[in-house]
C-alpha cells in the first residue's frame, strides 16, 4: 500500500497539521504561523521522509481542493453582511481594487522581463494576483504553462497572507476596509482566508476586492499582455 | 434541515454560474459568476440569509484548508523557481507591495 495515495490518510494529515497550525496561530499570534504555511511545511516534511511523491499527494487530495468553488459561492453571504458599508464606497472600492491589479500586472511583466526570467515566468508573474481558476483561464489565452501559473498564484497568495497584514499596519495603514481590499487584489482566497480572522468587514472588502480584480483581469490581459 | 436546504442553494448557485460560465464562453469561473449571482439574490430576498447561513459559514470557517493541497504544487517547480531564486523572491515581494500601497492610495484618495 502507498500510504500517499490514500485520500483518508491525506486528507486526515492536512486537516490534522491545519488545525495544529490554527492553534499555534491562536496561541502565539505571530503572522509566520499562519495555517496554510504551517500546513504545507509540516507536509511537504512528512512527503520528504516518507519518499511520498508530491503528485500521489495532490491526487489524494483532490476531494478537498474540489471544496473551493462551494466555498467561493458562500463568499457572497459575507458581501450581503456589508453591503451597505460597500455600496457607500462602490466607486472608490472599484477604481482602487483596478488601478492596484493593473499595477501588479505591469510592473510584473517589466519587471520580470528586466530581470530576464524566462517567458514562461513572465507569464505566470502576470496572473498571480488573480483566484486560481481565473489565471487558468488566463494562461490558456495566453499560451503559459498551466501548473507554473497555480504555483504563482498561491506563491503570491500565501505571500500576501502571511505578510500582508503585518506590513500594512507596520507602514500605518489602519482603515480596515482599505487593508481587506489590498490584501484580496493581491492575494485572493487566501489572503481573504486569512482576514477572515480579523473582522468582517476586512473579510467582505478583500473577498469583494478578489472578485474584482479577477473579473477586470479577465477582460483586459488577453489583450494587454500582447501589448506590453 | 437547514443544512441540507443551504447546501443545496450553494450547489445551486454553483451549477448556475458554471452554466453562465460555459454557455457564454466566458473566461470568468462559474464559481465567482455564482458568487455574485448568490450576492444579487440575497440583495432581493429571492434567498433567505437565515437558510444558507448555517452551511455558508461552515465552508467559510474552514476555507483555508483548502487551498493547502494546491499549495503543495509549488513543489513540483521547486527546482526551476529556484533557479532564480532571488530574483522571483524579490519580483514578488515588490509587485505585492507596490499592488497593495496602490489600491489603498487610489482607496483614500477617492474617499476624500
Amino acid at each position: 500500500m502507498n500510504p500517499f495515495h490514500e485520500p483518508a490518510l491525506m486528507i486526515g494529515l492536512t486537516l490534522g497539521v491545519y488545525l495544529w497550525g490554527q492553534q499555534l496561530f491562536l496561541k502565539y499570534r505571530k503572522s509566520w504561523l499562519n495555517p496554510v504555511l504551517v500546513a504545507i511545511v509540516l507536509i511537504a516534511i512528512v512527503l520528504k521522509i516518507g519518499g511520498g511523491k508530491v503528485e500521489d499527494y495532490l491526487e489524494a487530495t483532490r476531494a478537498l481542493v474540489f471544496m473551493l468553488s462551494p466555498t467561493v459561492i458562500c463568499l457572497a453571504l459575507i458581501l450581503y453582511e456589508q453591503t451597505a458599508a460597500l455600496k457607500k464606497k462602490a466607486l472608490a472600492i472599484v477604481v482602487a481594487v483596478c488601478t492596484g491589479g493593473l499595477v501588479n500586472v505591469v510592473v510584473g511583466v517589466y519587471l520580470s522581463r528586466w530581470l530576464e526570467l524566462p517567458e514562461p515566468f513572465v507569464q505566470a508573474m502576470s496572473t498571480k494576483a488573480v483566484t486560481t481558476p481565473i489565471a487558468l483561464e488566463l494562461s490558456k489565452a495566453l499560451g503559459g504553462e498551466a501548473s507554473l501559473t497555480v504555483a504563482f498564484v498561491l506563491l503570491s497568495g500565501i505571500m500576501g497572507a502571511v505578510w500582508g497584514l503585518p506590513f500594512l499596519r507596520r507602514v500605518g495603514v489602519k482603515d480596515e476596509m482599505a487593508i481587506g481590499l489590498a490584501i484580496g487584489t493581491v492575494s485572493h482566497g487566501i489572503g481573504t482566508a486569512r482576514v477572515q480572522q480579523e473582522s468582517d468587514l476586512m473579510a467582505a472588502a478583500a473577498a469583494l476586492a478578489m472578485a474584482l480584480n479577477g473579473l477586470f483581469t479577465a477582460f483586459y490581459l488577453p489583450y494587454l499582455y500582447f501589448w506590453l | 434541515m437547514d443544512v441540507l436546504r443551504g447546501l443545496f442553494l450553494i450547489f445551486l448557485f454553483w451549477a448556475t454560474g458554471e452554466t453562465i460560465s460555459q454557455l457564454a464562453k466566458l473566461p470568468i469561473p462559474g464559481a465567482v459568476i455564482g458568487m455574485l449571482a448568490l450576492w444579487v439574490a440575497l440583495q432581493l430576498k429571492w434567498v433567505s440569509y437565515a437558510t444558507i447561513q448555517p452551511s455558508a459559514k461552515g465552508f467559510l470557517a474552514i476555507m483555508g484548508v483548502f487551498f493547502v493541497p494546491p499549495s503543495l504544487g509549488i513543489l513540483l517547480h521547486a527546482e526551476r523557481m529556484l533557479q532564480y531564486g532571488w530574483k522571483l523572491a524579490l519580483l514578488v515581494v515588490v509587485t505585492s507591495a507596490l499592488s497593495g500601497l496602490t489600491t489603498i492610495l487610489v482607496f483614500k484618495l477617492l474617499n476624500r
